[in-house]
């Protein structure tokens, strides 16, 4: 009898090991589409062998473990790769905002630089007609409220990154404290031997969305402990030690801190990866220098038309008027004026203002003899406005560019720009989407492998109940012989 | 390995979009027909494309302007035939008035008719196009020609506007049009140069002669007493001697003060030869300033004296941190920053001594004052360092001005002697002024001859029938001249017209190839894309078509 109770034993423990596999399979199968998830598997063993005089007999099977498929390999390039993939990915709004103000179609800032002297050249044809001179204010208008628009535009893309930098701080920061946690739970899990699945996918997905939005690296110690490093090494997890990231705003400027233990550190553009690094290049490097030429373009424009304008004599015999408002940083010493620098360049074309109103100081025509006697302008003399008319195509910014085109290389940088970003970004999707076929290829749930799974465990099962059902036949018998 | 449904789905879904993306900026192309829609489409093309549009424009500005041109040449046209038909219908009145035994009541019928004409010459003086005198230069608003009440036949004087039968109140600038990008055209003539015969520059200068004759402009000056005579003669019709007019004697040639060319220009104007001489600035090119090996630290600095009319304006490069570095633009900086130097700009400008400077064509040159000062020019070096080299092209040099010289009458002027290359002229005859005449006065004077019946007295009154029949021939060719240069200009124009049209083609042609999608290419890119996007489709239907659920 006892070696029947032995089998009897043998068939529970086959029954809840087949029971326990269709669960964990059934529990695969639930999680297919959860993202992270790693399959599941049990581990069986059979138990210690029991001396039976001269032989050993089994004793059945047990689960020693449920453990989840996982290649460390794998999951460190897609950590890698999320970084370039979150760079690239950042950049594409603000640049497809950028392409929309540095438009290529008809109607841009070029065709207004165009329209302003194309209006010039109108007038040369009728100097003294008061409708043309007014088209001219107006054009001029239009010019500078687009030069005005564009610095505008530009300033609000760079508040919008800064916006979006702000709103992501706080789920790092507690993205960060997650990590944090789940290593205290699997800590306390696995030091008991048992294995934390869940919690181990769960803290690679975190890492991984780390790694895409501010390029942090992570590695596991000896304790399976997951530390997360920014890219020069600054931490922002230590064992169950989160750091937090905080902001700090000066008026328009939005600085990033890292708050480790007490000390208060800058996060410098180096420090940086994955969206984090592209957005802030584009805020403190790319837009900027967009600025900075828009501002040249603006101060040149501005200065050579008022040179020019200043130079001739208007309608009511007047001179020296000036077109539009001398540019903020305009030197205060000279003429002569040394060569203008990004100093005398900067805000030029926020404050771009046309400052002529009354459209008969417009001076079309040669500045009056200075006299004795004063001389007077005639109203059909041209001359001045021919020479102001020339200067759109004839002047040349560093004796290089024409005023339109600073502003193809400017639109040709973003055109650039954008289009690497695209290559770039369609590159690193690529990457992503081969690595994550490649890790569900090793980890991840297919249902076909499930299904034959559960096959294999109700057999199995069906097979223990036989089993049972067979011993229990054998121990009717033994217990019928004696009646 | 093993394929999961994730994998599947992932791939199918990363592909679709990739399709959906690509369909979506080939129906952009194909809706908008153009494959340039952002800046990224075509980062290259973007320039190439912003300056084709630029040219486009002004070549519409071009167009537009020349038709304007065109339009009011054809306008002028019609009034100068109406003065020719003036002056010919004057003409045949004058030839009716002397061959004729006529009655002074007669005459007085002929005479009040050439009046009559003189206000329909009048009329066509002060035409006007838009609202505005065409024949008034710069001064549109203004009524170019009235009679003038003063005039009284016994006061006419040549030389002074103000005796003349008629004023002239426009003034002498043409209104210069750009038709072709740097091509300037005066799209319209003057009054002074049509009816009253006096060019444009003469009247710039505003004063009498105004009938002036060929001019000459000398060449460089080199001072010092000539050995022989210069001789001015009659050069109507050069005998084999001609008649000397005046001579200047060699000698006075030697220089005595600080304005040779004025002095030489001066000698003619006083010598009675019929010559008038404007002294010219001299201009020298001091070249790009190659300095070298100057320090600053040292204390190197270049020093340059510029000496005219007997004023010295001395300035001195010492280095980069003064903002004058040794290099023209430090130079530039230096000149504009002397005592009372004016109109100063980054590359130009004029000192205190009358000298205007300019180094914008990459070298330092030097115009003197307008009366024709010389410049004298001495530069130094300090240096300390003992590596500082370089300086302006020709050393230390002065500069003379030059002069022109041109008949002041209608009478030709012989210019002879030996050594005249001493004072930068050959031996030449010097047309005097021909073929220009007031047309108002021609037409006064005859109204005046015929009035008195003055057939051949040139000191009765109008100066006689006859003499004036000849200024009438004379100034209906003037206007004959006027009129035919109009034309020539007007057929400028016209072809310069076509030029632009043939242009504005090739430059849609240029813009399109940059700019325009090849239509056909993108339609059948779009039909590719679309097969593509079906072929996708299907094949994710039928993942779901087969599943291992099927079989349990």
């Amino acid at each position: 009898m006892a070696g029947l109770f032995n089998a009897l034993n043998a068939a529970r423990t086959s029954l809840e090991v087949n029971q326990k596999s269709i669960e964990i399979t059934g529990n695969n199968i639930s999680n297919v589409n959860t993202e992270g998830y790693s399959r599941q598997e049990a581990q069986f063993e059979t138990y210690p062998a029991m001396n039976f005089g001269d032989f050993f007999i089994g004793q059945g099977v047990k689960i020693t473990d449920v453990s989840r498929n996982h290649d460390v390999f794998i999951d460190q390039q897609i950590k890698q790769k999320a970084i370039d993939f979150g760079l690239q990915d950042a950049l594409t709004r603000p640049l497809s905002e950028l392409e929309r103000v540095f438009n290529v179609t008809e109607d841009n800032l070029s065709t207004d630089i165009d329209n302003f002297f194309d209006s010039l050249h109108e007038l040369s044809t009728n100097p003294s007609d008061l409708v043309q001179r007014n088209n001219v204010i107006l054009q001029g208008e239009v010019m500078a409220t687009s030069f005005n628009n564009t610095i505008n535009e530009l300033n609000n893309i760079k508040e919008n990154i800064n916006d979006t930098l702000a709103s992501k701080i706080d789920t790092i920061n507690s993205q960060i404290t997650e990590i944090a946690d789940l290593n205290d739970r699997i800590y306390s899990i696995e030091i008991h031997g048992q294995s934390a699945n869940s919690a181990r996918d769960q803290r690679y997905l975190v890492a991984k969305e780390l790694a895409q939005t501010i390029g942090a690296q992570s590695y596991e110690d000896a304790n399976g402990m997951l530390a997360v490093v920014l890219p020069n090494g600054l931490p922002l997890v230590q064992g169950n030690m989160p750091m937090s990231i905080s902001a700090e705003i000066q008026g328009t400027q939005l600085d990033l801190k890292l708050h480790a233990g007490g000390v208060v550190r800058d996060i410098e553009l180096k420090n940086m990866g994955g969206e984090f690094q592209g957005l802030v290049d584009m805020r403190d490097n790319f837009i900027p220098g967009l600025m900075d030429d828009l501002d040249k373009l603006a101060y040149e424009v501005s200065t050579q038309v008022n040179f020019q304008h200043q130079a001739g004599g208007a309608l009511d015999s007047s001179t020296g008027n000036l077109f539009f408002s001398t540019p903020p940083n305009f030197p205060t010493t000279g003429p002569p004026y040394p060569t203008p620098t990004a100093a005398e360049y900067k805000d030029a074309a926020r404050e771009m203002l046309v400052v002529i109103s009354d459209a008969s100081k417009i001076a079309a025509g040669a500045a009056p003899d200075p006299g004795p006697p004063v001389g007077t302008v005639a109203p059909g003399d041209n001359t001045n406005a021919l020479t102001l008319a020339n200067i759109g195509t004839n002047y040349l910014i560093g004796g290089v560019d024409n005023f339109n085109s600073l502003y193809g290389k400017m639109a040709s940088r973003v055109g650039t720009e954008s289009n690497q970003n695209l290559l770039s970004l369609k590159g690193a999707e690529d990457a992503m989407v081969q690595l994550e076929n490649f890790r569900d290829g090793l980890v991840g749930v297919s249902l076909e492998e499930e299904m034959i799974n559960i096959i294999q465990y109700q057999r199995g099962f069906q097979s223990s109940a036989k089993f049972l059902s067979t011993v229990d036949e054998m121990m009717t018998t033994v217990l019928d012989i004696k009646r | 390995m093993k394929v999961t449904e994730n994998s599947t789905y992932r791939l199918m879904q990363t592909n679709l979009d990739r399709i959906t993306n690509d369909m979506f900026t080939l129906r952009n192309q194909g809706a908008t027909g153009l494959k340039l829609n952002k800046p990224s489409d075509d980062p290259g093309a973007i320039r190439p494309v912003l300056t084709t549009r630029t040219q486009l424009n002004e070549n519409a500005r071009y167009l537009e302007t020349m038709g304007q041109t065109g339009d009011k040449m054809a306008a002028t046209d019609s009034h100068l035939s109406t003065v020719e038909n003036v002056m010919v219908r004057v003409k045949e009145i004058a030839i009716n008035a002397v061959n004729s035994g006529m009655s002074s009541e007669d005459l007085s019928t002929l005479a009040d008719e050439v009046d009559e004409l003189k206000n329909e010459l009048l009329a066509s003086a002060n035409a006007m196009i838009d609202g505005k005198y065409i024949f008034a230069g710069f001064q549109e608003n203004t009524k170019p020609f009235t009679e003038n009440p003063d005039y009284t036949p016994a006061d006419y004087d040549i030389n002074d506007l103000n005796t003349w039968p008629y004023l002239y109140h426009g003034d002498n600038n043409p209104t210069q049009l750009e038709i072709t990008p740097g091509e300037f055209m005066e799209a319209n003539l003057t009054g002074n140069e049509v009816f009253f015969g006096i060019t444009n520059e003469i009247a710039a200068s505003g004063t009498p002669p105004y009938y002036q004759g060929e001019t000459v402009t000398s060449g460089p000056l080199t001072p010092g007493a000539l050995a022989d005579d210069v001789r001015l003669t009659d050069g109507a019709a050069p005998p084999a001697t001609p008649t000397v007019i005046a001579t200047i004697p060699g000698a006075s040639f030697a220089p005595t003060g600080t304005n040779y060319a004025g002095q030489v220009a001066d000698l003619f104007n006083l010598s009675g030869g019929g010559l008038l001489a404007t002294p010219v600035p001299s201009t020298v090119d001091l070249g790009p300033l190659s300095l070298s090996g100057f320090v600053e630290g040292a204390g190197d600095a270049y020093n340059l004296d510029i000496t005219a009319g007997g004023s010295t304006i001395s300035v001195a490069l010492t280095g980069p941190a003064a903002n004058t570095d040794y290099n023209l633009q430090g130079m530039a900086f230096a000149l504009g920053s002397s005592t009372n130097a004016t109109n100063v700009t980054a590359t130009s400008g004029t000192l205190d001594n009358g000298v205007s400077y300019d180094i914008s064509s990459g070298s330092l040159q030097l115009t003197g004052p307008t009366d024709g000062s010389e410049i004298t020019l001495t530069e130094s070096i300090t240096n300390i360092s003992g590596t500082a080299a370089g300086g302006i092209v020709g050393g230390n040099q002065t500069v003379y001005g030059t002069y022109t010289i041109a008949p002041n009458s209608t009478a030709d002027v012989g210019i002879d002697g030996t050594d005249l290359a001493g004072i930068g002229i050959s031996i030449d005859t010097l047309n005097g002024a021909s073929g220009r005449m007031d047309l108002f006065t021609i037409l006064t004077h005859t109204s005046e001859a015929i009035r008195a019946g003055n057939v051949d007295d040139i000191n009765g009154a109008g100066g006689s029938i006859q003499t004036q029949i000849d200024n009438l021939e004379v100034g209906a060719n003037q206007n004959r001249t006027q009129r035919s240069s109009l034309g020539s200009k007007a057929a400028r124009v016209d072809t310069a017209m076509l030029h632009q049209e043939d242009a504005q083609i090739d430059l849609k042609q240029i813009l399109s190839r940059y700019q325009d999608a090849d239509m056909l290419q993108v339609f059948n890119d779009i039909v590719q894309k679309e097969t593509a996007f079906q072929a996708a489709l299907n094949v994710t239907s039928r993942v779901s078509e087969i599943s291992i659920l099927d079989y349990f």
